[in-house]
């Protein structure tokens, strides 16, 4: 249990996939745009990590060292595959406007580092929390950037008006280069306070 | 033997893999395939302006046998539309290249080509929140009555042209491609309604 917490803390804050580790940083610039899609983002990663984690952590036993990544690569697309059909068997009308996401999320860095620096040493269970505890941290920020992005860009949150039509929106934050400038500052954010943390722990 | 015990184990872990991929999607199908099918007739629905947001499946399938009448032409599956059997339009499908991939549709034109009364995309691979946003309902609606009696450019986003449509900021090239395989398909769409339909709106 306590190693759960302790995960889960250096998960969420200490090493936070995003702000720390500074990984999947290419959804986080493509699919922000919106709240909806980071959702449905973040929960398709976790959906895999958690599960691509726990099957690496199973066979690491049987496969050879040196072809590690391909054995990794294979299983996360497996479970991408699987999800695709999940979503296009149970919610067809989510899977027409979830079509490209899905595929985008064989490509997101933090899944693969997360099966070559976690699951590969630890037992299964241990890589399956930690599977699910990475796609929530990752999941988090990834909300909290496209909250910010919908709202100055498009003046909605979840397509819903919450800015009056006096306020102009800014377009740069419908396209992705304007989710640098949102994670730049959430990175700055984030080193700030954790060096005022520091420094009240060393006064 | 022990130098290729790697390779066996990949071979062995791809087949194992494959064959599960390969039995859950020969199982889901069917299913899959209805789904598609279901939401191929929602989309002709809504091209005719009929809204489906409150019916049950059965009502859609009802409703779209009443309306559409599945038909083929040079190679083409179209959809007849029909309202008391009084034949109102045309369904035609239409397809062209968008920024990163194939964007199909189907575009309903009224029985003399005179005008638009809907589009639907039912594929698209653009950039989701930007090109994708071609899906979006208001980008849809306003090709609704779209005066298609001249003879070129019928869709145009420019905002100086009187009949212009609003485009979608940031995705300029998906919609410069749109307008262009909207284009070319009326043309094609007016040219099959004069020789094959014998009507025409001159």
């Amino acid at each position: 249990m306590n190693h759960l917490i302790k995960s889960m803390r250096n998960n969420i804050w200490d090493d936070n996939p995003i702000l720390r580790k500074i990984l999947g940083i290419c959804p986080a610039l493509a699919v922000t745009n919106l709240v909806e899609n980071a959702i449905v983002m973040s929960l398709g990663v976790l959906f895999v990590m958690s599960l691509s984690e726990l099957t690496v952590s199973i066979v690491k036993k049987f496969s050879d060292k040196h072809l590690r990544i391909l054995i990794q690569m294979l299983i996360i697309s497996w479970y991408v595959i699987i999800v695709d059909i999940l979503i296009k068997l149970t919610v067809p009308e989510i899977s027409k406007s979830l079509g490209p996401y899905v595929g985008l999320i064989i490509t997101n860095c933090l899944i693969m580092g997360r099966c070559e620096a976690y699951a590969q040493f630890n037992k299964p269970l241990h890589a399956f929390f930690d599977g699910i505890i990475s796609g929530i941290s990752f999941g988090i920020i990834l909300v909290l950037i496209a909250s910010i992005r919908e709202i100055l860009g498009f003046g909605t949150f979840l397509e819903i008006q919450v800015l009056n039509s006096n306020w102009s929106t800014i377009g740069l934050f419908t396209i992705p280069a304007g989710a640098f400038f949102v994670i730049g500052i959430f990175i700055w954010l984030h080193n700030i306070s954790e060096e005022k943390m520091r420094g009240d722990i060393n006064d | 033997m022990k130098k290729y015990k790697p390779i066996l184990f990949v071979i062995l872990f791809s087949f194992v893999l494959g064959s599960i991929l390969g039995s859950i999607y020969h199982v889901t199908k069917t299913q899959i395939e209805i789904n598609e099918h279901f939401e191929l007739q929602k989309c002709l629905l809504y091209a005719i302006n009929i809204t489906t947001e409150d019916m049950t499946k059965e009502e859609v399938y009802i409703t779209f046998h009443n309306h559409l009448m599945e038909e083929r032409l040079r190679g083409i599956t179209y959809y007849s539309y029909w309202q008391e059997d009084q034949l109102i339009g045309y369904c035609f499908p239409f397809s062209g290249q968008g920024l990163w991939g194939q964007v199909t549709g189907y575009i309903a034109v009224d029985v003399t080509g005179v005008e638009v009364l809907g589009i639907v995309f039912t594929e698209n691979e653009e950039t989701p929140g930007l090109g994708a946003r071609i899906d979006d309902l208001w980008f849809k609606e306003q090709f609704r009555g779209l005066d298609i009696q001249k003879s070129s450019d019928y869709v145009s986003f420019d905002i100086s042209d009187e009949s212009g449509l609003a485009t979608i900021s940031g995705a300029t090239l998906t919609v410069n491609s749109i307008k262009d395989t909207l284009n070319q398909t009326i043309d094609e769409l007016k040219e099959i309604l004069k020789e094959d339909f014998n009507e025409s709106s001159d």
